[in-house]
C-alpha cells in the first residue's frame, strides 16, 4: 500500500503553529506530513479578489510540484479556514487533476452547498471527508455573511465549519465540538485525524481485534473444509486508489510476500464481485493457471502457486433485500483461501454443509465490519 | 432460508477456473440458522457474538 503524504494548510491572520504540533501524530500512523505556508494574509487582503487569486495558483504550483517530485497521484490534507476554501478552489480548477485522497476541513469557510455527491461519488477527487465543526465559530459565520453581502467580488464561503454541510452524502463525515474557530483545532483531536487519513491501514487496536477473528474465522474454515491448518489463510481487501488492496497486517498465515501488495480491481474476479455484488463468491482453479480475465498478467505473477480456491465474503451490514440477503455499505471483502488442493466440499457448490458453512463465516465478520466502519471515521474500538 | 448458487464460467477461450455466486433466500432461515449455530458450537465467544450481532442487524433472529 503506497506511502501518504499529508499536505497541510493554514488560514489567515496566522502562520500555522498547529502544523508543526500535528507532525508527530502523523509519523506515529506512518504519514509523511509537507508543510504549506503562504505567509500571514490580513483580513484585508482575503477579501480582495486579486490577493485570493494569486493563492490559489500559487497551491495550484505547490501541489503539482509535489505530486510530480513524489509520484504520488493522491495527497491527503488537513486545512483550517482560508486553507479549506484554497484546497477545494483548487479541486474544482483543475477538474480532476490534482485529486485528494482523505481531507480533514478544519474551522471550514467552504460553501455549505458544495457539491460532495459528485466531487466525492461520481468524479472521486476525493475519497473521504471529516469535517470538524465548531458551533461556536463566529469566523466561518461572518465570512458566509460577508460571501452574501459582497455579492460576485466576495469568495464562495460558507459556515460549514460551524452548520456543516447542507450536501453531505456517504464518505463526507461531520463531528462536531463546542467552542470556536481555533479550539477546533485541539491537540487532542490530531490523533483521530492521523487515524481517519490513515486508513485503509488500521491502527493497533483495531488491528489486534480484526487479527484475532480472522484468526477464528481461518481456523473454523480449516475444520469444516477438513483441511489443514496450515494449508488455508485468510485477509482482508479494502478499496484505495480506484483499487481493492490488502489491509497491511490485516491477514492470517500470509506468508507469500509479494501477496501483499495485489491490486484487484473493483468488479474482476470473486473478490471485486463480492465487493460489487455485496453476496458471497468463490472461485477454484481448474488447471495450470487462473484465467486473464480474474487478474491482469502482472498481478498473477504476485499470486502463490500453490493458490487453488478462494472464498470472498464482503464485510458490510447484512440486510434482507427483494427476499435476499446482501451485503450493504460494504467496506471490504473477507477472504479465506487455501494451497495445493480443492477441499471436496468446495468442489460441490450445492452442497447444504457448504452453504451452511459460507453464511456462517460471513455473518460471522460483522465485528469486523464495525471494526472497519469506526476506523474509516478514525473513531477508536469501542467496548461493545 | 434456502440457498441459489450460479456458476459463472469465465468467458474466456481457455477456462481454467469456475465462480460461484451465493444467493441467500430469506423465505426459510430457520434451518440454516440452526445449522449454522450448531456449526459455532465449538468456536470462540467472539465469533459467536459477530455472528448472533449480524444476524439481529439482518432481522433473521428466531
Amino acid at each position: 500500500m503506497p506511502l501518504k503524504i499529508v499536505v497541510t494548510l493554514h488560514g489567515i491572520r496566522t502562520r500555522g503553529q498547529w502544523q508543526k504540533q500535528i507532525t508527530p501524530y502523523l509519523a506515529r500512523h506512518g504519514l509523511i506530513p509537507y508543510h504549506l505556508d503562504y505567509g500571514f494574509l490580513g483580513v484585508l487582503s482575503f477579501l480582495m479578489p486579486w490577493a485570493r487569486a494569486s493563492r490559489v495558483q500559487w497551491l495550484r504550483g505547490e501541489l503539482r510540484d509535489l505530486m510530480d517530485r513524489t509520484g504520488a497521484r493522491r495527497v491527503s490534507l488537513i486545512a483550517h479556514s482560508f486553507g479549506t476554501w484554497l484546497a477545494l478552489e483548487v479541486l474544482e480548477a483543475e477538474n480532476g487533476n490534482i485529486r485528494f485522497d482523505r481531507v480533514v476541513l478544519t474551522g471550514s469557510i467552504v460553501a455549505r452547498e458544495f457539491p460532495w455527491g459528485s466531487t466525492l461519488l461520481r468524479k472521486r477527487w476525493i475519497q473521504a471527508v471529516r469535517n470538524e465543526r465548531a458551533t461556536g465559530d463566529w469566523v466561518v459565520r461572518a465570512a458566509e455573511l460577508f460571501s452574501r453581502l459582497a455579492g460576485p467580488l466576495a469568495p464562495r464561503a460558507g459556515a460549514s465549519g460551524a452548520v456543516g454541510f447542507t450536501t453531505a452524502c456517504p464518505g463526507v463525515h461531520e463531528r462536531q465540538i463546542a467552542g470556536g474557530h481555533s479550539e477546533v483545532l485541539n491537540i487532542a483531536n490530531y490523533e483521530q485525524w492521523a487515524r481517519f487519513i490513515a486508513f485503509p491501514r488500521l491502527p493497533d487496536d483495531h488491528l489486534r481485534r480484526v487479527r484475532m477473528l480472522l484468526q477464528q474465522i481461518r481456523a473454523l474454515a480449516a475444520a469444516r473444509l477438513g483441511l489443514a491448518d496450515d494449508l488455508v489463510r485468510a485477509n482482508i481487501f479494502v478499496p484505495s486508489a480506484s483499487a481493492l488492496r490488502m489491509i497491511p497486517g490485516a491477514w492470517d498465515n500470509m506468508t507469500w510476500a509479494p501477496e501483499h501488495d495485489i491490486e484487484l480491481e473493483l468488479d474482476h474476479g470473486s473478490t471485486g464481485r463480492a465487493f460489487t455484488d455485496g453476496t458471497p463468491f468463490s472461485i477454484r482453479r481448474r488447471g495450470a493457471s487462473w484465467t486473464a480475465g480474474v487478474l491482469p498478467g502482472p498481478e498473477q505473477a504476485k499470486l502463490n502457486p500453490r493458490l487453488q480456491w478462494v472464498l470472498s465474503l464482503p464485510i458490510g451490514r447484512i440486510v434482507t433485500r427483494d427476499d435476499v440477503a446482501v451485503a450493504r455499505d460494504v467496506v471490504g471483502v473477507l477472504n479465506i483461501d487455501g494451497l495445493d488442493s480443492v477441499p471436496a466440499l468446495l468442489q460441490t457448490p450445492g452442497d447444504p454443509t457448504l452453504k451452511t458453512l459460507v453464511f456462517t463465516l460471513w455473518a460471522s465478520t460483522e465485528k469486523i465490519r464495525q471494526s472497519l466502519a469506526l476506523a474509516n471515521m478514525g473513531e477508536p474500538l469501542h467496548d461493545d | 432460508m434456502t440457498t441459489e448458487l450460479h456458476a459463472h464460467p469465465s468467458a474466456c477461450a481457455e477456462c481454467h477456473d469456475e465462480i460461484v455466486q451465493f444467493v441467500f433466500r430469506t423465505a426459510a432461515s430457520l434451518g440454516l440458522l440452526t445449522n449454522a449455530r450448531a456449526m459455532l458450537d465449538a468456536a470462540p465467544q467472539e465469533l459467536a457474538e459477530s455472528f448472533e450481532q449480524a444476524v439481529r442487524s439482518a432481522g433473521l433472529a428466531s
